[in-house]
């Protein structure tokens, strides 16, 4: 800056019109505020290479005194001159000063120094490398401060994105990659957004250094909001990201220009945003998504957790089921040898059609599942048992399995009978309302849940066992009326959870 | 005075059918994203929507501050969802999911339309949305609405 540069910086206040379009100044108060915020005195020394430096200096103290704002002219000090040879060696640039530092209540310089590395390499990231920022010490010990990416972009790019159902908790992943949204549609105001899950610490042995690798903690998780490349709001919530633990590995960015200012309220500090209406819809709709997947995929990363410590209920029921050992005929029923036939020839019926079954299901998980493999079936048409296994094992089971939670059931029952690998096991839709209140409504009752999934395998065997021990009417019949009565649960289900959901009991 | 024809088509069936709808004005210049499996079809939920307890009505209401009566030029757009059990029963988990994508996406290319048009409805999301089948229908709905109201003239 020359002369009347340094004065314009000093000026209190300044106009939108001063400033080119990209420019991180708004109202021309940032530097004064910044400056008397920290100490009594702004020094400012400025060159634009062609004059020699200039030096202005606003005292608080001075101001007070004359009771009148303004800037005085002072010679260079031997120290000013000294910084300029050290770091101005091209004898243009500016050097800003704090004097008279306010100590008071202030922590100490190390943990300043610890603080300001992080928080300016998260604040000017954009710039950087380009932007090479310095922080020396009274001996001249000098520390570069490296850029920090808030959202571990590099890393979400390594993992893929989140499927919140299976993550362990072990990874960064995407929840949103970047893209435009439509803040204002009357202005066609537009913003870039993209969302991160960060790590679970718990589910690590040293989860005290995955919270300060990450910064995770209560106040770090939000949306950074970056205006011209620099950060203008650090985690901000905007009434949409709650404070709650769940949330703690979110983390989000939005990028905006000059003209998305009017929709944000950017106020004189810059520090406080108060989105319009219209934006805060926008912004809120669209992280529904974002939350959802979040909360879930942490309450995931925790169960993973839990499941590892053996103390989940899914792993418990599945415990107990590979313990069962269900009778083939029940008490009062008197085998008849006569039926014996009928019974083999159904149970080799029933053992086919669920082998079709899986092969549908293949296919049907392969069309609905992002991340399912296409499963490319031998030259007969047929599958392998390796590939079958993949279809049985998806979405987190394990081979020896009774009880599956999955995305896909036939016509989207709520249970599905299912028969593989010589036992009666059972499907369960995790979509659907009622697997939801009692799974994650009511997720911290491990017990109602282990004898849910008792409950709803036992259906699923009594009903393979009623197709193939009843030949008082045609299997066909058998299964038909079963598949109705379930399709008719599965509705009522939906019914209770939908029309009388505030009378139903929930963890919360 | 004068005389109006309104020609109704099959859109007040909705025994085994579902719907995402869009209802919009070009001169109010907003839009409403809902879904129903509602025994009278579009029709029907329509006649809710414009009842004066209706959510269309009352958000209009509460976000644009218009009132119903004053708009002239309703229009809705309607797409059948295919007849599976998922789409067309009780649980309308699968049809929240199309209607979540159905709105956000609308609102990425709202101001892109001419006409803008501002969403007045609210939105919840579903897990159902991560589904490909969801994806593609909301795709579809978007797709379409949005060469829809291009064609139509102002």
């Amino acid at each position: 800056m020359n002369r009347s540069g340094i004065k314009d910086a000093l000026q209190l206040g300044a106009s939108d019109t001063n400033y080119p379009p990209d420019s991180l100044s708004k109202f021309g108060l940032g530097l004064k505020s910044a400056a008397f915020s920290q100490g009594e005195q702004l020094e400012v020394v400025s060159s634009e290479g062609n004059d020699p430096f200039a030096k202005y200096v606003v005292s608080l103290p001075e101001i007070r005194e004359r009771r009148e704002y303004g800037a005085v002219q002072e010679e260079l000090s031997p120290n000013d001159c000294e910084l300029i040879r050290n770091y101005l060696p091209e004898r243009r640039g500016t050097i800003i000063r704090i004097t008279e530092v306010r100590t008071k209540n202030h922590p100490s310089i190390r943990a300043t120094f610890r603080e300001l590395q992080q928080k300016l390499g998260i604040i000017y990231y954009y710039m950087m490398p380009a932007l090479r920022i310095y922080l020396v010490d009274k001996e001249g010990g000098k520390t570069q401060c490296e850029p920090y990416d808030v959202l571990f972009a590099e890393e979400a790019d390594r993992n893929g994105d989140l499927n919140e159902f299976e993550w362990d908790g072990q990874t960064t992943r995407w929840i949103q990659r970047q893209r435009e949204i439509t803040l204002d549609p009357a202005d066609n105001v537009k913003a870039r957004i993209e969302v991160t899950q960060l790590p679970y610490p718990p589910i690590f042995e040293n989860p005290a250094e995955i919270r300060k690798k990450y910064n995770i903690s209560a106040g770090n998780y939000g949306f950074y909001v970056y205006r011209n490349k620099r950060l203008l709001s650090w985690a901000e919530s905007f009434e949409i990201i709650t404070q709650d633990q769940d949330f703690y590995a979110f983390r989000g960015r939005i990028l905006i220009d000059s003209s998305a200012d009017e929709v944000f309220n950017i106020d004189v500090k810059k520090s406080q945003l108060h989105l319009s209406e219209e934006a805060h819809r926008a912004l809120s709709d669209g992280s529904d998504h974002f939350k959802r997947k979040s909360k879930k995929a942490w309450k995931s990363a925790s169960e993973e957790r839990l499941r590892r410590l053996n103390e989940d209920s899914l792993g418990q029921a599945n415990d107990i089921a590979s313990e069962i050992e269900l009778p083939e005929e029940l008490p009062g029923e008197l085998p008849d040898p006569d039926k014996y036939e009928e019974i083999d020839r159904r149970r080799k019926s029933v053992s086919e059609k669920q082998k079709t079954r899986l092969k549908d299901l293949a296919k049907e998980m392969a069309e609905e599942i992002p991340e399912f493999p296409e499963i490319e079936t031998e030259s007969n048409g047929e599958f392998t048992e390796e590939q079958l296994q993949t279809v049985v094992t998806a979405e987190g089971a394990t081979i020896n399995d009774r009880i599956f939670m999955v995305s896909i059931t036939e016509d989207n029952v709520l249970w599905e009978p299912f028969y593989y690998s010589n036992q009666d096991c059972v499907r369960i839709n995790k979509f659907h309302r009622f697997s939801r209140l009692i799974y994650e409504d009511n997720k911290d009752n491990g017990t109602l849940t282990v004898f849910l999934n008792l409950l709803l395998l036992h259906m699923s065997a009594a009903e393979f066992y009623v197709i193939q021990s009843n030949s008082r009417f045609k299997q066909e019949q058998i299964e038909s009326i079963l598949a109705e009565y379930r399709r008719v649960v599965t509705d009522y289900l939906a019914h209770l959870c939908r029309e009388y959901s505030q009378l139903l009991p929930s963890d919360s | 005075m004068g005389a109006v024809v309104i020609g109704i088509k099959d859109r007040f069936i909705g025994n085994n059918r579902a719907y995402i709808y869009i209802i919009y004005s070009r001169s109010w210049q907003f839009a409403y994203v809902g879904e129903t499996n509602s025994r009278n079809g579009i029709i029907g939920r329509l006649n809710q929507h414009v009842d004066v307890s209706g959510s269309l009505r009352q958000h209009l209401f509460e976000k644009q501050g218009v009132d119903l009566d004053h708009v002239n030029d309703l229009t809705v757009f309607s797409y059948t969802l295919p007849a599976r059990p998922e789409y067309i029963g009780v649980e309308r988990v699968h049809r929240r999911g199309i209607e979540y994508l159905t709105q956000t996406s609308l609102r990425d290319v709202s101001g892109d339309l001419e006409p803008f048009l501002k969403i007045v409805s609210n939105v919840s999301y579903s897990d159902t949305c991560s589904l490909k089948s969801i994806r593609s229908i909301a795709a579809k709905i978007i797709g379409e609405f949005v060469s829809t109201y291009s064609k139509e003239v102002g």
